[in-house]
């Protein structure tokens, strides 16, 4: 899987260093056409289950006739929620729902990097690594949950509890570094507080999310640094007239 | 520099952008022309149109990739941005509409900077491989690249980390794929999901990832694929039969038309050393636009197999021995001779009007009226005296005006699939409704099925069918009739029934709108019914004759056992296929792309195709054969030349030779007369469809049952039906 | 039996034919036909006649019709100087074919339109075999390869006329131009809505 940027860099180790410098082509980990495996192919029957059969249901009918459509994002959403990931049957369920061509859903899971098409762990930890969390030291959070997981990145532990992934900006940039684990987002971290949240997740607890350093949000840590004195009043700094 | 807002800066784009929808409504009944200037020609266009295409009315072309004028416009691949004055940005001119007064300049500095800037993002992923891709020599990119891009390039692959490269998909037989010069520019995607109908192609992924594909393994099959070749700028989407034989500069063409079906495509015919190479799609609007079905591209490489190169005669062991032409011409003639007037015909799908005129004037010569064609058609009625009761009517141009249509015993997809294309296209453009009487089958377009019973015909007619009321208020209603049902034996009934209702329609309407439509299968039928043919063998059949004249009717109307066995069957024809086979004596004659000869589509356009390969071997052209017999048999037939048998044609029927034309047919209403003297009797056998699926479609006559590609396309939806993705409603 | 519903010439003429038993199925059927009046039935049994007689060789009188198939608005002025005599072309070629008059089709495998301007006047192609030696496309027609190019239809048959080449205008097909929009793929409740593209 991640052969190719890995014999990238060996290449690039290999031959002599020029000195110009940019930047790489980024490109996925993920595989962007469907192979048949064990665990993921069209025979493996895939429903909803009661109770997202009505939260199907409820999110068709948000949207006006003729624009049914609109409803495959939150549906495929539903469908991983309920399987993990997103296999290619729940595709096809999702297809079947709003009597759409396969290759319609295929194009939106693909699409969305959110959409998970390959075996997930129950907490797939995304670690923030765009730059200002770099600034801050994501790359020893990263490192810690590697060697914490014994897993790389865009891989799966062998019990099928983590997967670990890289992403880009998630919009906690206040409280970087950070990182993603399902839907929580835990905050201003240190390797340490990683491997605490970690080893709790290993427990099946489930730590409280948010910052890890004892702020509540975005507020400064310690006092309030500035805006402390009472507002002035109307006509503060106004010239006479 | 002062930033003036958007809206007091451009007070007429933005006014005219924010309300384009209203404006639209409000102004369809009197569209105001606008002027704009393009490179400072002034034009006059419609509302709504876009730069690029009022560029194109003064002549200017605008580079682009993505754009197609018979696709939807997506406007993703950047390359047709213009300038437009006091536009702070470049325009996409395939999507922008022009508003009033603006100045588009196609060759300013702006635009040659925009141009050069996208080829170079272009060709940043693009392969170098020019030298072994079959595009190269009629590649968009390779052209406009040389044209707008610029002269060198800022790609420098310092880190050794090569262009993007994708991975090929296993699209089918006829297509293949080099993904990694793919430039999304999706035109692919939108012919299969929009002309097409099989939402197979996509493009998944995004960024630099993103690739086109079918995601699962699948192979994109529909009776239109090929199409997609053409539509590819680069060579990311070539040929598969024509994978590296040819480059299109050492080939030469020949505009000729297509044959194998009755739709008579117009098609360019690549031959290079005595060769066709392959056959591509000529434009014509009144008849295939630029499309051509599968069959008509693919199946060329049949006309190098199974090919029958030298007369032959029947052994004493039954085998068929090769002779000279002189000994087979010699035969043929002592045979026709002693059978005097015993003599008759069968024309089958692909005879020229040029053959059927010289063998009906050589056997009525002889005396004999046996002149049949393969296929049948009901006798009673008007029979096939009244033109309009075997062409579709309406042409298939007046399918895009129509509003309601109702098919009757046919599978246009299969049958015609150009015809077919045309349906979809109102269907997706004029809100088109479809009615089907007949099976239940896929023509990737949604439609009523009203049943297979022929009752059900009677039911629309006496308005106790639901959508018999449709049909009455539609104001443009179209019947299309497949020739198949006519084969029956309630045959006469089915077609009376169909008149009758096509001229109760067209009573209500009123106007020159012709509702009948008859649907033909094979491209002799309406030359050879013209030309005074009797339609169906059954006459043959009741009294054999001493000689049977196959002219390439292979179909097994009539089988070996249906003839006592004194009867000498003569097989003139291009292919060893079935009629070959059962033939004492056999003329190699001309395939359609050997031979200068006439055909008539369903339409009654009669349009000829040109020699581009000489016959092969000993074969000669089919009239020329016929000739030469009469002469041997001592009933010369009075004309040596292809003008003074067209002069013939004429003479018989002078639409035949008004190439490009289709005549109009005439005395609806008296063949609706005539034929409700006939038997009104409907079976309650349900219609029934020859082609009914993919598979049908690809081998139907000796040309495509000989082809080797054809049989893989077989292959191929057979092993498409194994697959886990199959899917048989969208297939 | 027919007799009140044709004229005498029109009688004498089913007569003439010789075709009168095969005619009378249909003409029974005529009777019941509801025409507008006696001008029109005789038009149309005319017409069904004319059909099928003129299918039969026997009315064929040996007029060695050479088809001067040219398009209606093209006109050539009628006193042109003739080279045939000093063309080196020979007349028995210039008998025997017939150069065609087109617009040079679209290569359809691109979207430029560079090369189909004007008229290409050609001959269409004729008998050619392998060269044995070689493997070369050899012909015994020298005029198969000739293609001219003219600016316009007119000027191509001013030529053709002047040098004694038969002509042959097929019907032009011209492209039409269809209006499409952007705005189109987002219709509401349209059918124009199919694609994601």
């Amino acid at each position: 899987m991640n052969l190719l940027p890995n014999l990238r860099r060996l290449v690039q180790n290999l031959v002599t260093q020029r000195t110009l410098k940019t930047s790489s082509i980024s490109l996925s980990e993920n595989l962007f056409v469907h192979r048949d495996s064990a665990e993921d192919n069209p025979d493996i029957k895939f429903e909803f289950n009661e109770e997202n059969k009505k939260r199907a249901d409820a999110i068709l009918s948000i949207y006006p006739e003729g624009h049914k459509r609109a409803a495959m994002i939150p549906l495929l959403d539903l469908a991983q929620r309920q399987h993990g990931w997103l296999p290619i049957s729940a595709m096809h369920k999702v297809a079947e729902i709003l009597d759409l061509p396969k290759m319609r859903v295929y194009e939106v899971a693909t699409f969305y990097t959110m959409f998970m098409r390959k075996p997930t762990g129950k907490y797939h930890v995304q670690v923030c690594t765009t730059t200002p969390c770099w600034l801050r030291g994501s790359d020893e959070v990263l490192s810690c949950c590697k060697s914490e997981l014994g897993i790389g990145v865009g891989e799966t532990s062998k019990d099928g509890m983590f997967t670990l992934s890289e992403v880009e900006c998630l919009g906690a940039c206040v409280n970087a570094p950070m990182i993603q684990v399902n839907d929580d987002y835990y905050e201003d971290l240190t390797p340490e507080t990683t491997r605490k949240i970690l080893n709790e997740l290993k427990a099946s607890k489930k730590p409280p999310p948010g910052p890890q350093n004892g702020r509540f949000a975005a507020e400064p840590k310690g006092d309030f640094t500035s805006l402390k004195s009472e507002p002035p009043g109307p006509g503060f700094k106004m010239q006479d007239l | 520099m002062l930033r003036v807002p958007l809206s007091k800066a451009l007070p007429n784009a933005v006014k005219a952008v924010c309300s384009p929808k209203r404006g639209s409504t409000t102004l369809a009944k009197a569209p105001e022309k606008i002027e704009v200037f393009i490179d400072d020609k002034s034009v006059m266009v419609e509302p709504g149109t876009t730069v690029l295409q009022a560029a194109a009315m003064v002549g200017v072309e605008i580079p682009r990739f993505c754009y197609h004028e018979r696709l939807a416009v997506a406007g993703n691949c950047r390359m047709c941005l213009v300038e437009v004055e006091k536009s702070p940005k470049p325009v996409a001119a395939c999507a922008m509409p022009v508003m009033k007064g603006w100045r588009i300049k196609t060759n300013s500095d702006m635009t040659k900077k925009a141009r050069e800037g996208v080829m170079e993002f272009l060709l940043v992923n693009h392969p170098l491989d020019c030298p072994i891709c079959d595009q190269g020599g009629e590649c968009d990119l390779q052209d406009q690249s040389m044209a707008f891009g610029s002269d060198r390039s800022r790609f420098t692959d310092i880190q050794f980390s090569g262009k993007r490269a994708v991975e090929d998909k296993d699209v089918g037989p006829l297509i293949k794929t080099v993904m990694t010069r793919c430039i999304h520019c999706t035109r692919c995607i939108r012919f299969a999901s929009e002309v097409a109908g099989i939402d197979d192609l996509g493009t998944t992924g995004r960024g630099s990832d993103m690739q086109i594909g079918t995601y699962v393994e699948k192979f994109f099959l529909s009776e239109l694929s090929g199409n997609v070749i053409d539509l590819c700028p680069v060579g990311a989407l070539t040929s598969k039969p024509y994978a590296f034989t040819a480059r299109p500069w050492e080939t030469r063409k020949t505009e000729s038309v297509d044959v194998l079906d009755a739709v008579g495509s117009n098609i360019i015919v690549s031959t290079r050393t005595g060769e066709v190479m392959r056959i591509l799609p000529r434009l014509n609007e009144e008849v295939n636009e630029e499309w051509l079905s599968d069959k008509a591209r693919f199946s060329y490489d049949g006309l190098k197999r199974q090919r029958l190169i030298t007369p032959m005669l029947k052994g004493p062991e039954g085998e068929l021995l090769p002779v000279e032409w002189e000994d087979a011409l010699s035969f043929a003639s002592k045979a026709i001779r002693d059978a005097g007037s015993e003599i008759g015909v069968i024309a089958g799908g692909q005879a020229d009007a040029e053959a059927l005129i010289a063998l009906k004037d050589l056997i009525n010569k002889l005396g004999s009226e046996l002149v049949c064609t393969e296929r049948a058609f009901p006798d009673d009625g008007a029979g096939t005296d009244l033109r309009s009761s075997y062409l579709l009517n309406s042409k298939i141009t007046g399918i895009e005006e129509a509003d309601v249509v109702l098919l009757i015993g046919t599978n246009p997809r299969f049958e015609a699939p150009l015809v077919n294309s045309r349906i979809r296209k109102a269907w997706v453009h004029n809100e088109l409704e479809v009615g089907l009487i007949g099976p239940c089958v896929n023509l990737t377009y949604s439609f009523d099925h009203l049943g297979e019973d022929p009752n059900v015909i009677e039911e629309v007619l006496s308005g106790k069918h639901p959508f018999a009321k449709k049909l009455l208020n539609a104001k443009k209603p179209l019947i299309i009739l497949g020739s198949q049902q006519l084969e029956r034996n309630d045959g006469v009934a089915i077609l009376s029934k169909v008149q009758q209702m096509a001229k109760h329609l067209s009573s209500k309407i009123g106007s020159e709108w012709k509702v009948l439509n008859i649907l033909q299968q094979v491209a002799s039928q309406v030359a050879a019914l013209d030309l005074g043919y009797k339609a169906g063998v059954e006459s043959l059949k009741e009294c054999p004759p001493k000689v049977l004249f196959l002219l390439g009717a292979d179909e097994c109307a009539i089988t070996r056992d249906d003839l006592p066995q004194s009867t000498t069957v003569i097989y003139l024809g291009s292919h060893g296929d079935n009629g070959a086979s059962m033939a004492d004596i056999v003329l190699p004659a001309a395939a359609y792309t050997e031979k200068q000869a006439t055909y008539v589509n369903t339409e009654g356009r009669a349009q000829q195709t040109l020699v581009a390969v000489t016959p092969p071997g000993m074969a000669r052209e089919d009239w020329k054969i016929i000739r030469a017999i009469s002469e041997v048999v001592g009933k010369k037939l009075p004309y040596d030349t292809l003008n003074e048998i067209r002069g013939r044609l004429e003479q018989v029927s002078p639409n035949l030779t008004r190439y490009g034309e289709a005549e109009e047919a005439n005395f609806y209403d008296q063949a609706v007369e005539l034929s409700k003297e006939a038997c009104n009797k409907l079976d309650c056998e349900p219609l029934e469809v020859k082609y009914k699926d993919l598979e049908d479609y690809y081998m139907t006559d000796p040309i495509s049952r000989a082809s080797t590609t054809m049989a893989k396309c077989v292959q191929a939806v057979r092993k498409q039906k194994e697959s886990k993705y199959y899917d048989s409603g969208t297939a | 039996m027919i007799v009140p519903y044709v004229s005498p010439s029109m009688r004498l003429f089913v007569l003439k034919t010789n075709m009168f038993r095969q005619y009378q199925l249909i003409y029974k059927r005529l009777m019941a036909t509801k025409f507008p009046d006696d001008a029109c039935r005789e038009a149309f049994i005319k017409a069904a006649i004319c059909k099928k007689e003129a299918t039969r060789l026997d009315h064929y009188e040996e007029c060695r019709m050479c088809l001067p198939v040219q398009e209606k608005d093209v006109t050539v002025p009628d006193e042109i100087a003739d080279l045939t005599p000093i063309s080196g072309v020979p007349s028995e070629a210039l008998q025997k074919n017939i150069a065609i008059i087109q617009k040079p089709a679209k290569n359809a495998m691109q979207q430029g339109t560079a090369n189909t301007k004007g008229f290409i006047m050609k001959y269409p192609n004729d008998v050619t075999w392998e060269n044995p030696l070689m493997g070369w496309i050899s012909g015994a027609n020298s005029l198969k390869d000739v293609e001219i190019r003219f600016p316009t239809k007119e000027s191509a048959a001013y030529f053709a006329k002047k040098n004694g080449w038969k002509l042959f205008i097929p019907k032009e097909t011209p492209k039409k131009r269809v209006k499409r929009g952007y705005g189109e793929n987002f219709a509401w409740n349209k059918r124009t809505r199919v694609s994601t593209k």
